[in-house]
C-alpha cells in the first residue's frame, strides 16, 4: 500500500479535530483491537488488554520467526547464560483465552482503514490497533555500512543467532587482541546496553584473554549512569578504555574486506569489533506514516495514540516517550498504560492519569549490577520525570551490587512472565 | 497534548454490575492464582467490565519486578499474601527516606510516585492476594 497525501491528510485531521467513530464499528458488538508486534509492548498490551477489558477481542499478530530477549543476552555473549534461555515461549500467549495469537508477518498496515494484511493474505480489521514494531538498524550514517560490514562486525543488538555469533567472535579474539565496541548516538534502544556489554566482555577477557584490549568508541560525550560504569571499570577492567564524542571517537566509516573502523580521530583494526549502529522506528511503522518523516512515532501521553494517525497507537521502542528511555521494562509499562486507556476508551471513559515507570539493571561483573530507576506523569500534555523518582545506585557499599545482581536475575524472570506468561 | 474530542463507546455500557463484578474477579482471582492457569492474568475471564482503577494499575507496574500478581522471582521478594500493615509500612519508610543506601533504592524512588491512598490501597490489594512462591 503507498499512502496517499489525502490519506495522510484525513489522519492528520481525524488526530487533531474530528471526532472519533470507529468506521469498522457495527453497533452494539464487542470493540476489536489489534496488536501487532510481540515483544515486550505488544504482548504486555495484548494479555493485559485481555485482563482489563475483557469483552474486547484482543488479537496479537507476531512474526512466526523465533524471538530472544534482548535484555540478558549480554550475559551469553560473555558465556554465563545459553541463547537458548533467552527464547521466549509463546505458548502462554496461544493458551491465553483472552488473546487470539496469530503467528504471521503483516505487510501492510492501513492506519486510517485500520486495517492489517498479513502474507498470507488476510486482513484483519480493527476499532484500534496497537502498532509495537521495535526497531530498525540504521546504518545509512555510516559510511561503508551494509550486510557485510553487519556480519564482520556483529551488533547483535536483536538478540539470537547475532548473540551466538558474537559470543563466537569473542571466545576467537587471540591474547593480546583488541575488542572493539562501538555505541551510537540517541536515541537507541537500550542505552545502557552498550555498557553493559563492554563490562562483561572485559570480565570475559580478563578471565581467558588476560593482556586483550577493550576499547568502546562512542558518539556521545555521556551516557546512561555514566558515573556508576565509570568507577566499576578503573577499579575491575585495567584493560578497558571508552572515548567520546569530543575526543573525535564517533564511528564515521567502516570497511568490512579490511575490517577495520575509522572514526574523527583516528583508524582501528581489531581483532572484533561489535558495531551498534543508530537505529530507528522498524519499517512497519515507517511505512505507514507514523514516524512522520522522522524515524520514530510521536505519540499523545495518555493512551500513547500516535498524534499523526487517530486510532492507531505506538508502544515501545518505535514511540518517542521521552524522558522513558528504549527500555524493555520501558516498553512494558506502556503496554500496561495503552490497555489501561483502552479499556477505559472502550467503555466511554477517558483515558485516566497513566501510571509508567523503568528500572534497568546493568551487570557490571557477573556478580555485581548498577541499576537506574524512574517514574513518569503527565504534565501539559507530554511526559515528565515526576519528582524525586529518578535516580541510579547508590555508591558500594554493603554489597549493594552484588545484591543488584541477585535482583536483576530476579527482574528478568518477572519481566519475562509478565510480559510473555 | 490536551484530546479534542471523546471517543464514544466501541460497545454499551452495561450498568449496575459493577459492585458484583468486582466480587467475582476478587473470588476469580483467587482461583485462577491456585489453580493451574494457562498463560492468562489472573482476573482476565471475570465477568468484571470496569476498567482497571488506579490500584490495578499501579499494582500492575510492580508486577513488572515482583512477578506476576506479586508472586515474587527469585531475589525479587513476594508482595501476595504479605501483611498488609507491614507493606505500608514499608512504603511509608522508604517514601520518607527520600534515599537509599541498598538494593532498596529503587523502592525509594517509585515509594515518591505515591501518596498514603496509594500506598494502603496497594498494601491491601497484595494482602488479599495468595502468598507467592517466594518466601
Amino acid at each position: 500500500m503507498t499512502l496517499t497525501r489525502r490519506h495522510l491528510l484525513r489522519g492528520a485531521a481525524g488526530a487533531l479535530a474530528l471526532p472519533f467513530a470507529g468506521p469498522l464499528r457495527a453497533a452494539g458488538r464487542d470493540a476489536r483491537v489489534l496488536v501487532i508486534g510481540g515483544g515486550f509492548a505488544g504482548a504486555t498490551a495484548a494479555r493485559y488488554l485481555a485482563r482489563w477489558s475483557p469483552r474486547t477481542r484482543v488479537t496479537l499478530v507476531t512474526s512466526p520467526e523465533r524471538y530472544w530477549t534482548c535484555p540478558f543476552s549480554n550475559t551469553a555473549i560473555a558465556g554465563l547464560r545459553s541463547v537458548d534461555r533467552l527464547e521466549v515461549d509463546y505458548g502462554a500467549l496461544a493458551a491465553d483465552p483472552g488473546v487470539e495469537l496469530i503467528r504471521a508477518e503483516v505487510t501492510e498496515l492501513d492506519p486510517v482503514l485500520r486495517r492489517a494484511r498479513l502474507a498470507d493474505g488476510r486482513v484483519l480489521e480493527a476499532d484500534r490497533i496497537i502498532v509495537a514494531p521495535g526497531i530498525d538498524l540504521d546504518g545509512a550514517r555510516i559510511d561503508g555500512y551494509d550486510a557485510a560490514a553487519a556480519q564482520r562486525f556483529p551488533h547483535a543488538w536483536e538478540a539470537g543467532p547475532a548473540t551466538a555469533l558474537l559470543r563466537k567472535r569473542l571466545e576467537a579474539v587471540p591474547e593480546g587482541g583488541l575488542v572493539i565496541v562501538t555505541a551510537p548516538d540517541n536515541p537507541y534502544r537500550c542505552p545502557p546496553g552498550p555498557y553493559e556489554r563492554a563490562s562483561l566482555m572485559a570480565w570475559w577477557l580478563q578471565q581467558h584473554r588476560p593482556r586483550a584490549r577493550l576499547l568502546i568508541l562512542d558518539a556521545k560525550d555521556a551516557f546512561t549512569k555514566d558515573a556508576l560504569f565509570r568507577a566499576e571499570w578503573q577499579a575491575r577492567y585495567p584493560n578497558l578504555a571508552w572515548s567520546g564524542r569530543s575526543d573525535g571517537a564517533t564511528l564515521r566509516r567502516v570497511d568490512a574486506r579490511a575490517g577495520t573502523l575509522h572514526t574523527d580521530f583516528e583508524d582501528h583494526a581489531p581483532d572484533l569489533a561489535c558495531v551498534i549502529p543508530p537505529q530507528r522506528a522498524a519499517r512497519l511503522a515507517r511505512d505507514a506514516g507514523l514516524d512522520g518523516g522522522r524515524g520514530w512515532c510521536p505519540v499523545e501521553p495518555l493512551a500513547f495514540e500516535s498524534t499523526l494517525m487517530a486510532g492507531v497507537h505506538v508502544i515501545g521502542d518505535a514511540a518517542i516517550a521521552n524522558p522513558m528511555p528504549k527500555s524493555a521494562f520501558a516498553a512494558n509499562s506502556q503496554g500496561k498504560a495503552c490497555a489501561a486507556a483502552l479499556a477505559h476508551l472502550i467503555e466511554g471513559l477517558p483515558a485516566p492519569a497513566p501510571v509508567l515507570m523503568n528500572t534497568c539493571y546493568s551487570l557490571v561483573a557477573p556478580d555485581a549490577a548498577i541499576s537506574i530507576a524512574g517514574a513518569y506523569g503527565v504534565r501539559d500534555g507530554a511526559l515528565e520525570t515526576l519528582e524525586g523518582t529518578a535516580g541510579v545506585s547508590p555508591a558500594e557499599g554493603g554489597g549493594v551490587r552484588a545484591a543488584e545482581a541477585d535482583h536483576a536475575h530476579g527482574w528478568y524472570e518477572s519481566i519475562v512472565a509478565d510480559a510473555f506468561g | 497534548m490536551p484530546r479534542t474530542h471523546s471517543p464514544p463507546p466501541l460497545r454499551p455500557r452495561l450498568r449496575g454490575r459493577g459492585r458484583l463484578g468486582i466480587a467475582v474477579l476478587g473470588i476469580l482471582a483467587l482461583t485462577a492464582c491456585t489453580t493451574a492457569d494457562q498463560g492468562a492474568i489472573a482476573g482476565g475471564s471475570g465477568d468484571d467490565l470496569s476498567p482497571p482503577d488506579r490500584t490495578e494499575r499501579l499494582a500492575a507496574a510492580c508486577n513488572g519486578c515482583h512477578g506476576v500478581d506479586g508472586s515474587g522471582s527469585g531475589a525479587m521478594p513476594a508482595l501476595a499474601g504479605r501483611d498488609s500493615a507491614f507493606l505500608a509500612a514499608r512504603l511509608r519508610t522508604w517514601r520518607d527516606a527520600g534515599t537509599g543506601s541498598g538494593p532498596d533504592h529503587l523502592m525509594v524512588r517509585f515509594a515518591q510516585a505515591l501518596d498514603d491512598t496509594d500506598i494502603d490501597a496497594l498494601a491491601r490489594h497484595y494482602a488479599a492476594l495468595p502468598p507467592g512462591t517466594t518466601p
